[in-house]
């Protein structure tokens, strides 16, 4: 960083303006998360007749513990956690050995090959050919559907490539030299080399998996199966917008509002714990895959 | 080692002596070309069905071929109109209202002289990128909600009407473009960030000791060394006019709101996954991915001509 | 353990451009050989094909007597260091250097021993638990050096190992490279752009142009009998004065004339040789062109541009006709910038080339094996 600079009395004021304004715009974005986790933290008469608004009202933790005793919450909880596991490990072992591949200049037929997957991001079938061939493949209703059907994408395919193409030769030269192979080469020096690029990766693809909803929607029919998003698609959205349950749990120490926020509360956690671990991998995401393409 | 210089290895032997030799290469990569080929060239030729008379018990291709049957119905349905026309308005209004946010953000974030300050800003307002639209859906129905939603309570203290604003049309494509700014604004701006981190320090030093003022830094140097990014993206995301996120689309709105709501996507979903009428569905589809594909390419050459060129 | 390397008629073609051009070289078991030359003479290539990254076009390469055309690297007993070092970032350098061993599933003890006998010779033992980027410039090459001794290979290639590396630096290193061939006694392919490293590690160096083996020789050859103007240019620093030259004849005497106002008498051995020969470049290294003219019949007159002092001697460079001469004055002698200074020229150590081709045409080039 470059020493601060001897501003002038507006240039000042200028920086006071931007960090007033920069502090709105940041208590903005966290505002929404801090209005649902008081929600949920407040009692249900409090919840449904609108009182909170900042910090929780009539301090409690029934509604996390009526959630907690759903088994269904914690069924879709468990498959959101096999879902994003099992598909980042297949993901990262499709992408990193043909993304390693494609780097190689001397590969036959390399660019033919680049611009087959490349050609998936400005073109595809759609939704209902895709939906009618895993239909056709039998991967309805199917864990391991989901886990394949979604395991790659040209992007992160590309993203990986471009990482690979900007290690310097020298490294795979030196390898060969002491003898390696191939498979060798990928997983003792490239893979060890790659490990920002390959974080960068995985983290795409598992943040996918634990917020993706529509194709587990659209696919998975039966009740145990399915993931944390569709649970809270099915509890949240769909129970508010029809509003067909409210008042049925008058009573209680919750509300359908409290409820909701602890469902929202319980599901956030995991994402809260590890972004800010992760935050610098998806900044190197962006300019890795911005910069070439 | 220059690419040129390795490919010519290609030229030196023969196809099976260079198999032969990188033939774990090519071990490496056929897994991911299976994938590629089965789930994403392999509905390619479902395509198919948009040209016939679907039926489950004769199969794909035991269906009659219809022609254009399926396009004529669809242009003929208002339905269908209604949902390119808010395809394109919302892709119109995101375009205009959205997309310059995180241009700002950048700006901004970029005069933070603290890297405290400016760390936690960032942390701040990246966060909202990593929450699921499940969960942004949900936020926004609860702030929204009718009986006792924060914005109806805040309305009412200020002496307005409640509104139920998730059943009404005119409101939709505020809500929608509203929440995903504050959904993605802050992560859009890291592109922004990098490309001001790329500019030469020395054009401010020699700005500061011109005289130059912190806001005319912004205009003279900042925003014109970025125009080039700024246009690419820009040019990109005309190109994805037709990809709105239906999927966010889908959790907000409802019957009464399709006015304004129902894009493409979401008319496809109805009637091809829900309705199980999959020709027509899948034609719309097609009629979507040929349109998007011409404007992508169209857009690719716009950009590789302003990155080649320059906007000056 | 040694082995003689040979290559016939090499070629190495990139797409359409041939980067080494029907290359013969036969390198001595033990012998330290230097293929120098400006940047894309394919120089680095040879050394490439030597170590197998390349394939060749055409042409044989043998090590040991034994053609190498199709084996991988690792079976042609060669190591190689990097320009950049290439060690792995991620290991340690007691890892970096034993990795190629533990590929080859050679016994843990076995391993220890090479790694600890490799580190000996090139003092690494402190360092050996050290992560790569916890290692300066020069540490880093000595361990790039380390994993390519300890696989005890037949032929040493070193692609211009020392041009990351300071002034100071590169000075300390070459030393050692040096010693370290003395006590390894192993073949030395060794690619550089630097002729002072070139001229102070061979026993013989390979001057590469376009592809083309220039000249091949000991040190001393190349700077004593350079076999055209490129080798002579190319070796010694600051690099021999080239000036263009017209051969005149009358009767018996031969002389070059330089400009318009300068004439140099050469001995009658070089008549023979310039029968015939009109347009040529004149040669004459800064050294053999002193500033005070001893008693000489027949000074060069010129004026002086500027004189950069270096200390112990001087830099003169001095304006002859239309051209720029380059005149080392040793101590410190007092030069005037924009003056008349007069110049005796060793006559017994000028060279002229053949304008054209490029060619040595006096003094006579010698043959050699």
């Amino acid at each position: 960083m470059m020493s601060r600079p001897i501003y002038s009395v507006g240039d000042r004021w200028f920086g006071r303006v931007n960090a007033i304004l920069l502090t709105i715009f940041a208590l903005c974005a966290l505002y929404p998360i801090v209005y649902v986790t008081s929600l949920s933290m407040s009692s249900g008469e409090a919840g449904s007749s609108g009182q909170v608004w900042l910090w929780p009202v009539e301090w409690t933790l029934a509604a996390h513990q009526h959630v907690v005793k759903n088994s269904l919450f914690w069924i879709s909880y468990a498959n959101t956690f096999f879902y994003t596991v099992t598909g980042t490990l297949t993901s990262l072992a499709l992408v990193i050995p043909a993304a390693y591949a494609l780097s190689k200049a001397r590969l036959r037929g390399r660019r033919v090959i680049g611009f087959f997957i490349a050609f998936t991001m400005w073109f595809h079938a759609g939704m209902i050919p895709f939906y009618l061939n895993l239909r056709d493949l039998d991967l309805l209703d199917s864990r391991w559907g989901i886990v394949i059907a979604f395991a790659l994408n040209a992007f992160n395919v590309i993203l990986m490539r471009n990482f690979f193409e900007s290690v310097s030769p020298t490294f795979e030269e030196a390898a060969r030299i002491d003898g390696a192979n191939d498979f060798q080469i990928l997983w003792k020096v490239y893979i060890p080399l790659a490990k920002p690029a390959i974080a960068t990766v995985a983290l795409l693809c598992a943040i996918a998996r634990w917020n993706g909803y529509f194709w587990s929607m659209v696919l998975l029919k039966t009740e145990d199966k399915i993931p944390l998003q569709v649970f809270l698609k099915k509890t949240v959205i769909e129970v508010n917008i029809t509003e067909s349950v409210a008042g049925a749990i008058s009573q209680q120490p919750y509300s359908l509002e409290t409820i909701t926020g602890a469902i929202i509360v319980l599901s956030i956690i995991p994402v809260l714990i590890v972004y800010p671990m992760i935050q610098k991998y998806f900044t190197k995401g962006v300019t890795l895959g911005g910069i070439k393409e | 080692m220059s690419a040129a210089r390795q490919s010519s290895i290609l030229k030196d032997s023969s196809l099976l002596q260079d198999i032969r030799r990188d033939w774990m290469l090519y071990a490496m990569l056929l897994p991911a070309v299976i994938w590629f080929a089965v789930f994403m060239y392999q509905p390619m030729a479902g395509l198919q069905i948009a040209f016939k008379q679907y039926s489950v018990f004769k199969g794909m291709q035991g269906s009659p071929w219809v022609g254009f049957d399926h396009f004529v119905t669809l242009f003929q349905s208002d339905f269908f109109w209604r949902a390119i026309l808010n395809t394109l308005m919302i892709s119109f209004y995101s375009l205009v209202l959205a997309s310059p946010v995180p241009i700002i953000l950048a700006l901004m974030i970029n005069e933070v002289q603290s890297t405290g300050f400016r760390k936690t800003v960032q942390t701040a307002v990246y966060l909202p990128h990593f929450v699921s639209f499940v969960i942004v859906a949900g936020i926004v129905i609860a702030l929204l909600s009718p009986g006792n939603g924060l914005v109806n309570n805040a309305l009412e203290a200020l002496g307005l009407d409640r509104t139920y604003f998730l059943t009404r049309p005119e409101w939709f494509r505020t809500i929608y473009i509203g929440s995903s700014i504050w959904k993605e604004a802050g992560f859009d701006s890291i592109i922004y960030l990098a490309a001001i981190m790329g500019i030469n320090p020395a054009l401010y030093e020699s700005a500061q000791i011109d005289g130059a003022t912190r806001w005319q830094m912004i205009t003279r140097i900042t925003l014109p060394s970025i125009l080039p990014t700024i246009a690419v993206l820009f040019v990109i995301r005309l190109g994805n006019v037709l990809e709105v996120g239906y999927e966010y689309i889908i959790l907000l709105y409802q019957p009464t709101t399709y006015d304004t709501a129902d894009v493409i996507s979401t008319y496809i979903y109805r009637v091809g996954i829900q309705g199980a009428r999959y020709d027509i569905a899948a034609a719309a589809g097609v009629f979507n991915a040929v349109v998007a594909l011409i404007l992508v390419l169209v857009a690719n050459k716009l950009s590789r001509h302003f990155t080649r060129t320059g906007v000056f | 353990m040694a082995a003689n390397v040979s290559l016939r008629n090499v070629v190495k073609r990139f797409g359409q451009t041939i980067v080494v051009n029907d290359v013969d070289l036969d390198i001595r078991a033990g012998e330290f050989l230097v293929l120098v030359g400006p940047s894309g003479c394919g120089k680095s290539t040879t050394l490439r094909l030597v170590a197998g990254l390349e394939q060749v076009s055409s042409g044989t390469i043998s090590i040991d007597g034994r053609e190498v055309n199709n084996l991988a690297p690792k079976d042609r007993g060669v190591a190689m260091v990097f320009q950049n070092y290439a060690l792995y970032p991620h290991l340690s350098v007691r890892d970096n250097i034993s990795f190629g061993l533990r590929l080859s599933s050679m016994k843990r003890a076995d391993i220890a021993a090479a790694v600890a006998r490799a580190a000996a010779i090139l003092e690494l033992e402190p360092l050996l638990d050290r992560q790569p980027a916890e290692l300066s410039g020069g540490q880093r090459q000595r361990v790039a050096m380390g994993r390519a001794i300890v696989r005890n290979p037949a032929v040493f290639l070193f692609d211009e190992p020392l041009s990351n590396l300071d002034a100071k630096l590169r000075t300390q290193m070459r030393v050692e490279i040096k010693r370290l061939h003395a006590r390894l006694g192993n073949t030395v392919m060794y690619v550089t752009h630097d002729q002072l490293e070139a001229m102070t590690l061979a026993d013989r160096i390979v001057v590469m142009r376009n592809g083309i083996i220039e000249q091949i020789g000991s040190p001393e050859q190349l700077f004593d009998s350079p076999a055209s103007a490129f080798v002579a240019a190319f070796i010694g620093s600051p690099p021999m004065n080239l000036i263009p030259c017209t051969v005149e004849q009358s009767g018996d005497a031969t002389s070059v004339r330089l400009g318009a106002d300068n004439q140099l008498c050469l001995p009658l051995a070089a008549r023979a040789a310039l029968i015939g020969a009109g347009e040529l470049l004149f040669g004459a290294r800064p050294e053999d062109i002193h500033l005070q003219p001893r008693e000489s019949t027949q000074p060069l007159s010129g004026v002086v541009e500027l004189v950069e002092p270096l200390g112990g001697e001087s830099l003169v460079h001095v304006r002859i006709g239309g051209e720029l001469i380059v005149v080392r004055a040793e101590g410190r002698q007092r030069v005037q910038s924009d003056g008349p200074i007069k110049l005796h020229v060793d006559t017994g150590r000028i060279y002229l080339f053949g304008r054209k081709d490029d060619r040595c045409v006096y003094p006579a080039p010698q043959v050699v094996a």
